[in-house]
């Protein structure tokens, strides 16, 4: 567990210390607080705007997150600090465990920032808090969290373009998958194998006032937590036979 | 028990998905190497130095064959807990500093706040960074991550130190307090194993020597024992016309230098026999000095003839290039 901790936070540092994020940061937030300028052009609804804007970033900066974590492993062996690490008593697990909290971690910082400024502009524009982007946010997070695992997992035995494209992919695939659901049995197994991202993406819901319950977001981030977990096994089973050279 | 020992290790590199074999890196490695050495592992690129090592420390997995460090089997991490390694060429952590750095290792080695404080500060002494603890590793010139990697090998004052060409890049101060480093490593009773190309100073401060070639271990043992005798030059005080007579077929060149006769044997496989000769004659002290091959000349004689039992022709490109 210690060994995982401080991977985790050599993770969270290098990430913090990238200027890119900061940059990102920045500019997405920046987004969000000028939708107010092109208010004529909502018809009224520019609160609705800000609204899907902010859900929109949140998405944005979570998956540039998420992939960070495909980069990052393939940094480390390009650059030989895997190699040193793991040539310490560090498991290979706690070492891709570590990597992957280090990037949950800096992604939860990154939407909780996000989540507070847009609600901040929401408040500014409404005059109210909105406290259903809050489910937003958490739904975002565990499907980011899915996401950074799925990143992980081909991470483990992929270089880092095809991990970064193939995460790329299954994220979009996986938003796709309510369709499998009335296919054939193939389809319907394909399905049930991908992450689900529509399980846990509400946007339209919420953005359009249908009300989504607690127990259907707990429901929905407890999905995504134990696709999670599964992805993460298999990284580890595949990290273990791969070869550090 | 050996501080670092294999039997029959061997490593083939597969293509993609493992579909066809691509390389036989390392083929039925045996080697054994005692506690308190420095072990020099020698070849030309590609003979399966860097591989054999990432074997020994886990990261890459055997075809065939085991291995074991202090009899813990290489498979097993606490096998790695006593061990300190310096990979080829690293770039390590450049958006941390380099005390952070240490402190990363130290932690993953389990060592506690304290004794890494402590530590970070007699390591970057030791490889001569006092002054560059809060420097990024960004910063570092190739001499100087070298060092970093030195220190990060040394955090946990390991029995058995592992150093992958660790001269590379050093300047000649680098590699002489390397050196210097690394026979206190002995005097302290550790063993360093260690690859390199600088075959000077393998033959300067290696006990035990291994040589590969292509994934073959064609020599291995003592260094001392391992380079054969080129000439043997006895010095006596007197010799009489008899002895003379005697020595000559026996012996390369005789002369009289002052008050000395200088007698050069080609080989030592006759010293004992003129040594019975001269003592026949008078018991008088022989000052006997042997010179043997250098380590550079046996390491290319033997590889080439290990290329020519093997039927390998070594390209040269350059020797080409010239004639052309």
């Amino acid at each position: 567990m210690n060994d995982m901790m401080t991977i985790c936070k050599t993770t969270y540092t290098r990430v913090i210390r990238t200027r890119s994020l900061y940059v990102l940061l920045a500019a997405v937030l920046m987004l969000v607080g000028v939708t107010h300028l092109y208010a004529d052009l909502t018809g009224g609804r520019q609160a609705q705007l800000m609204y899907d804007t902010g859900g929109g970033v949140l998405t944005l900066v979570g998956l540039f997150s998420a992939l960070m974590v495909t980069f990052d492993i393939a940094r480390d062996l390009r650059e030989k600090v895997a190699m040193t690490l793991l040539s310490k008593p560090l498991g290979r697990s706690q070492y891709l465990l570590g990597k992957f909290c280090g990037i949950v971690w800096i992604m939860t910082v990154n939407l909780f920032i996000l989540s507070a400024g847009v609600m901040l502009v929401l408040h500014l524009e409404e005059g109210t808090w909105r406290a259903d982007f809050i489910k937003l946010a958490i739904s975002t997070w565990g499907a980011m969290v899915m996401t950074t695992a799925l990143g992980v997992m081909f991470a483990s035995f992929l270089g880092e373009l095809s991990a970064a494209l193939l995460t790329l992919f299954v994220f979009v695939a996986g938003h796709a998958t309510a369709g499998l659901y009335y296919g054939t049995r193939a389809f319907k197994v394909l399905g049930g194998m991908l992450p689900g991202f529509c399980l846990v993406n509400f946007k339209t819901e919420l953005g359009n006032n249908l009300g989504i319950s607690w127990d259907l977001i707990a429901l929905a981030v407890a999905y995504a937590l134990v696709y999670s977990a599964v992805l993460l096994s298999m990284a580890t089973i595949f990290f273990n036979r791969r070869d550090i050279a | 028990m050996n501080a670092l020992e294999t039997n029959g290790l061997s490593k083939e590199y597969t293509g993609n998905w493992g579909k066809r074999t691509k390389v036989s890196a390392l083929n039925g490695l045996t080697i054994q190497v005692e506690h308190g050495q420095i072990y020099g592992f020698l070849g030309p690129n590609g003979a399966g130095k860097s591989t054999t090592i990432k074997l020994l420390l886990g990261l890459i997995a055997p075809t065939a064959g085991t291995g074991s460090l202090f009899g813990i089997s290489i498979h097993d991490k606490r096998a790695r807990e006593r061990v300190g390694f310096l990979p080829e060429d690293p770039s390590f952590c450049a958006y941390l500093r380099a005390d952070e750095f240490l402190d990363l290792c130290g932690k993953v080695l389990h060592m506690d706040r304290e004794q890494r404080k402590k530590r970070i500060a007699e390591t970057l002494q030791m490889v001569g960074l006092p002054d560059k603890a809060t420097t990024r590793i960004s910063q570092f010139s190739r001499g100087m991550l070298q060092r970093i990697g030195l220190a990060q090998a040394l955090m946990n004052k390991p029995d058995l130190v592992v150093l992958d060409e660790p001269l590379n890049g050093l300047d000649p101060y680098g590699r002489k307090e390397l050196k210097a480093l690394l026979q206190v490593q002995k005097s302290q009773g550790k063993t360093v194993f260690f690859s390199s190309h600088i075959l000077s100073d393998v033959q300067e401060m290696c006990d035990q020597v291994g040589i590969l070639n292509r994934g073959q271990l064609v020599e291995c043992g003592k260094l001392k024992e391992m380079l054969p005798v080129r000439n043997v030059r006895l010095k006596v005080s007197t010799m009489d016309m008899d002895t003379v007579n005697r020595l000559e077929p026996l012996v390369a060149s005789m002369t009289r230098e002052h008050h000395h006769w200088i007698i050069q044997l080609e080989g030592a496989s006759r010293t004992d026999e003129v040594c019975a000769i001269l003592r026949g004659h008078a018991q008088q002290s022989i000052e006997i000095t042997r010179t043997t091959e250098t380590l550079e000349e046996f390491f290319f004689r033997r590889i080439e003839e290990n290329n020519l039992e093997r039927g390998i022709t070594r390209p040269e490109p350059i020797m080409a290039m010239a004639e052309a």
